[in-house]
C-alpha cells in the first residue's frame, strides 16, 4: 500500500502542494473515498479517456499525412540532407541513410513526402516491415518481393544478385524497429537484411527509417551506425511547429472565435513536449470544454510505482516498437501467466496497447499518446540508454 | 583568580547558554535530515542520478556540523581566549588518550570525504566484504551486501588496506561470470552462445561491450573449459540478477544444442 492509498480526506494546503511538487496529487484526490485506485498514466487534473477515441479523419489522428499534402511541416533540415544524400549517390558514392526519430514525431509522414523531394526519374520503393524477420530467408524474401522477384532462399548472395540485376532504385525501409532484436538466437534475419543493404548500396540507395530507442540499441548491441553515412535525426516539433500544426490541422482552423491563444498554445506544447498527435488531442479537449481549458502535464506517480520488471518490460518494448508475449516471455525468462499479469497491469495503466496482427499473436507497444512522458522516464530511470 | 574563573565558566554554561546551544544542535539536526530528505526524494524521482546526489551527503553534513560548532563557539559561547586554549588543550589530551581509536576513524573519514576511495553507491570489496557503500559516516563506513547484511567498517581500516571499487561512482558495472563446461566440446559455438546470451539478458547494458574469454583449468583431475563472460549490468544492484540469468540461458543454450554435452561434436572434428 503507497502513501497516498491511505488518505482518506482531502490534502491540505502543504499536503497539496508537496503532492504537487512530487507528482501525486491526481492519485492522492483519487482516494478520498478510500475505496477505488486510479493507476492510470494520466494528465494531473483530467482524464485523457474524456477525449474518447480518435476521430478516423486524419487531420486529428495521427496517421502519417500522403505525400504532397498541403498540411505537411517542413522538414528543412531533413530535406536538405536526404536530397544531398541522393545527389552523392547518382554520382556513383555508395551510401546508406537512417531516419531516425522518437516514437510518434513523424518518421512515415516524412517517408511518404520524400519521393517528391527528389529528381522525376528517381523510382522509390517502399518496403514497410511488418514484422522482426525470424530467418535470413524470411528477411531476404521481404525485399525480393518488393522487386517483384521470386524468393532466394537463405543466401545472403543470391539476394545480392537478384537485386543489382533490378533498376537502380530508392529504398525507403519503415518501421526500421523491427530490425533490433534481444531474443536470444533471433538475429539471423537482422544480420541478412543488414548485409543486403551494406552490398547493394552501390547499385541501390537505402532509406532505414527506424526509431529512436530502437536505433540506439541497434548501434550499441550490433554497432550499426558504422555502415550508415547519413544518419539524420528528427525530433518532436517545436513550440513554433507545433502553433503552426494547430493553426493548419486543428479542426476550428480558420475560425477566428476558436482560435487558441498565444497562451493555450504554450500550455499546449508544454504537456504534449511537441508530440503531433497529442498536441491535436489537447487542442481538441480545448475545442470541447467551454473554457478552453488545457490539461496540466502528465501526473507521473503510476510510473513511479512499477516494479523493476515491469520498468524492463516497458523499455523493452519501447526499444522494440512491438513485442508479444512470447517475447517478452523469452526475454524475461516468466512463464505465460507470470507475462499476462504483468502485461495486464501495464494495460490497466494505459502503459501499452495491443496491437492486433493478421494471423498472428498480438503484440503490445507504447500507448501512442503516452509514449514522449513513458520514454523520458525511462531514460531517467537509467532503463532506456 | 580562582573566583574569577568559576565565574567565567559559571557565565558560559548559563541556561541561556545552554538552551541557545541546543536550539541550535537542533536545528542543525533539522537541516541535515532535510538535506537527506530532499536528496532522497530527487534520488526516487531521478533515479539515474542516484549516486551523485548521494555522494554529496557525506561532504554537506560535515560542512553543517562544522558551520555549527563554529557558530556555537564564536556567536553563542564566546569564550575568553584563556578559557577556549584551556579547555582546549584539556579536551584534546583527554580525547586523544580515550578515543584514539574513534580520532582515528574520524580523521580517516575527513580523509576520504576529500580524497574518496569510494563513494555512496559503489560496489567495494574489502577484508572478505563485498556490498553496496549505503553509508558513509566520519567514523565508519556502512555495506549492504547481497545477503542483505548490513556491515560496518571503520573509516581507519579502509586507509591500511587496500579496497576495490567495481564501478566508481557509475550505476553501471562489469559482472564476470564464469561457466566451466566439460572437455571435449565445441568452443567457437559454446563462447558464441555465452555471448548471446549475455546480450538477450534485460539486465545487460548494451552501451559497452561483451566480452567472452576462454580458458582452460583442471577439475578433479578432469579438463574443464572455463568460458568467463564479461558484460556491464544496467545497475549494480542488479549484478547477481544478471550474473544468475546469464548463467542460466548460457546452460540452457548449451544444453539444447549439445555444445557441451556430446563429444562428437568437438573441435578434435
Amino acid at each position: 500500500m503507497t502513501r497516498v492509498d491511505r488518505r482518506t480526506r482531502n490534502p491540505g494546503f502543504f499536503q497539496r502542494q508537496y503532492l504537487r511538487l512530487t507528482g501525486r496529487l491526481r492519485r492522492a484526490t483519487d482516494h478520498t473515498d478510500g475505496e477505488t485506485t486510479d493507476q492510470r498514466l494520466d494528465f494531473a487534473d483530467v482524464s485523457l479517456s474524456q477525449l474518447g477515441p480518435s476521430p478516423a479523419d486524419t487531420a486529428l489522428t495521427g496517421a502519417p499525412l500522403p505525400a504532397g499534402d498541403p498540411r505537411f511541416l517542413a522538414r528543412d533540415t531533413a530535406r536538405a540532407a536526404i536530397e544531398h544524400a541522393h545527389a552523392t549517390w547518382r554520382e556513383g558514392r555508395p551510401r546508406l541513410i537512417a531516419l531516425t526519430g522518437p516514437s510518434g514525431c513523424g518518421l512515415s509522414t516524412v517517408l511518404n513526402q520524400i519521393p517528391s523531394w527528389l529528381p522525376g526519374d528517381t523510382t522509390a520503393l517502399r518496403i514497410d516491415l511488418q514484422h522482426r524477420p525470424g530467418t535470413a530467408g524470411d528477411a531476404l524474401a521481404r525485399v525480393t518481393h518488393g522487386f517483384g522477384a521470386a524468393p532466394t532462399g537463405d543466401a545472403v548472395d543470391d539476394a545480392v544478385a537478384c537485386l543489382t540485376a533490378q533498376p537502380p532504385r530508392l529504398i525507403l525501409v519503415d518501421n526500421g524497429h523491427y530490425l533490433y532484436s534481444r531474443l536470444m538466437g533471433s538475429n539471423d534475419g537482422i544480420r541478412a537484411l543488414h548485409g543486403l543493404m551494406v552490398a547493394t548500396q552501390g547499385h541501390h540507395l537505402w532509406l532505414l527509417a527506424c526509431e529512436t530507442q530502437a536505433w540506439r540499441r541497434q548501434c550499441d548491441a550490433t554497432r550499426t551506425d558504422r555502415y550508415f553515412d547519413d544518419i539524420i535525426a528528427l525530433d518532436y516539433l517545436s513550440r513554433d511547429d507545433t502553433a503552426t500544426l494547430l493553426a493548419t490541422r486543428h479542426p476550428a482552423a480558420g475560425d477566428a472565435a476558436l482560435a487558441l491563444d498565444d497562451d493555450q498554445i504554450d500550455a499546449i506544447f508544454k504537456t504534449s513536449r511537441g508530440h503531433p498527435a497529442l498536441a491535436l488531442h489537447l487542442a481538441e479537449l480545448a475545442m470541447r470544454t467551454n473554457a478552453g481549458q488545457i490539461p496540466a502535464p502528465f501526473d507521473e506517480s503510476p510510473l513511479r510505482e512499477l516494479e523493476r520488471t515491469e520498468l524492463l518490460a516497458l523499455a523493452e518494448i519501447s526499444a522494440h516498437g512491438v513485442l508479444t508475449a512470447a517475447d517478452l516471455q523469452s526475454i524475461f525468462r516468466r512463464d505465460s501467466q507470470g507475462i499476462n499479469i504483468l502485461l495486464h497491469h501495464l494495460h490497466q495503466c494505459s502503459l501499452i496497447a495491443a496491437v492486433p496482427r493478421e494471423a498472428a499473436e498480438p503484440g503490445y507497444r507504447l500507448q501512442p499518446l503516452l509514449a514522449p512522458v513513458i520514454n523520458a522516464h525511462l531514460v531517467r530511470a537509467n532503463y532506456l540508454y | 583568580m580562582e573566583d574569577q574563573t568559576l565565574a567565567q565558566l559559571l557565565t558560559l554554561l548559563s541556561l541561556r547558554h545552554l538552551v541557545e546551544t541546543i536550539l541550535v544542535i537542533a536545528l542543525a539536526a533539522l537541516l541535515v535530515r532535510g538535506i537527506r530528505f530532499t536528496l532522497d526524494t530527487l534520488a526516487e524521482r531521478y533515479p539515474r542520478a542516484r549516486l551523485q546526489l548521494a555522494q554529496g551527503f557525506p561532504a554537506i553534513r560535515l560542512l553543517v556540523w562544522v558551520a555549527t560548532i563554529v557558530f556555537i563557539a564564536m556567536v553563542i559561547v564566546r569564550p575568553p581566549d584563556s578559557v577556549m586554549f584551556a579547555l582546549l588543550g584539556s579536551l584534546s589530551l583527554a580525547v586523544g588518550l580515550a578515543a584514539q581509536d574513534g580520532i582515528r576513524n574520524l580523521i580517516a573519514g575527513v580523509v576520504m570525504i576529500f580524497n574518496p576511495p569510494f563513494r555512496t553507491g559503489d560496489m567495494i570489496q574489502f577484508g572478505g566484504h563485498y556490498g553496496e557503500v549505503v553509508r558513509l559516516d566520519l567514523s565508519a563506513t556502512w555495506l549492504r551486501t547481497f545477503d542483505d547484511n548490513t556491515v560496518m567498517i571503520p573509516n581507519a581500516e579502509f586507509l591500511k588496506g587496500a579496497v576495490a571499487n567495481s564501478n566508481s561512482g557509475a550505476l553501471d558495472e562489469m559482472v564476470v561470470i564464469p561457466v566451466d563446461l566439460p572437455w571435449p566440446c565445441n568452443i567457437a559455438e559454446a563462447r558464441a552462445i555465452a555471448a548471446d546470451a549475455a546480450r538477450a539478458s534485460p539486465y545487460c547494458y548494451l552501451k559497452k561491450p561483451v566480452a567472452v574469454v576462454v580458458s582452460q583449468r583442471q577439475e578433479l583431475g578432469q579438463l574443464v573449459v572455463r568460458l568467463t563472460i564479461k558484460a556491464y549490468v544496467v545497475d549494480v544492484r542488479l549484478e547477481r540478477v544478471m550474473a544468475s540469468d546469464i548463467t542460466e540461458r548460457t546452460l540452457e543454450a548449451l544444453a539444447e544444442r549439445h555444445t557441451a554435452l556430446t563429444p562428437e561434436m568437438s573441435c578434435a572434428e
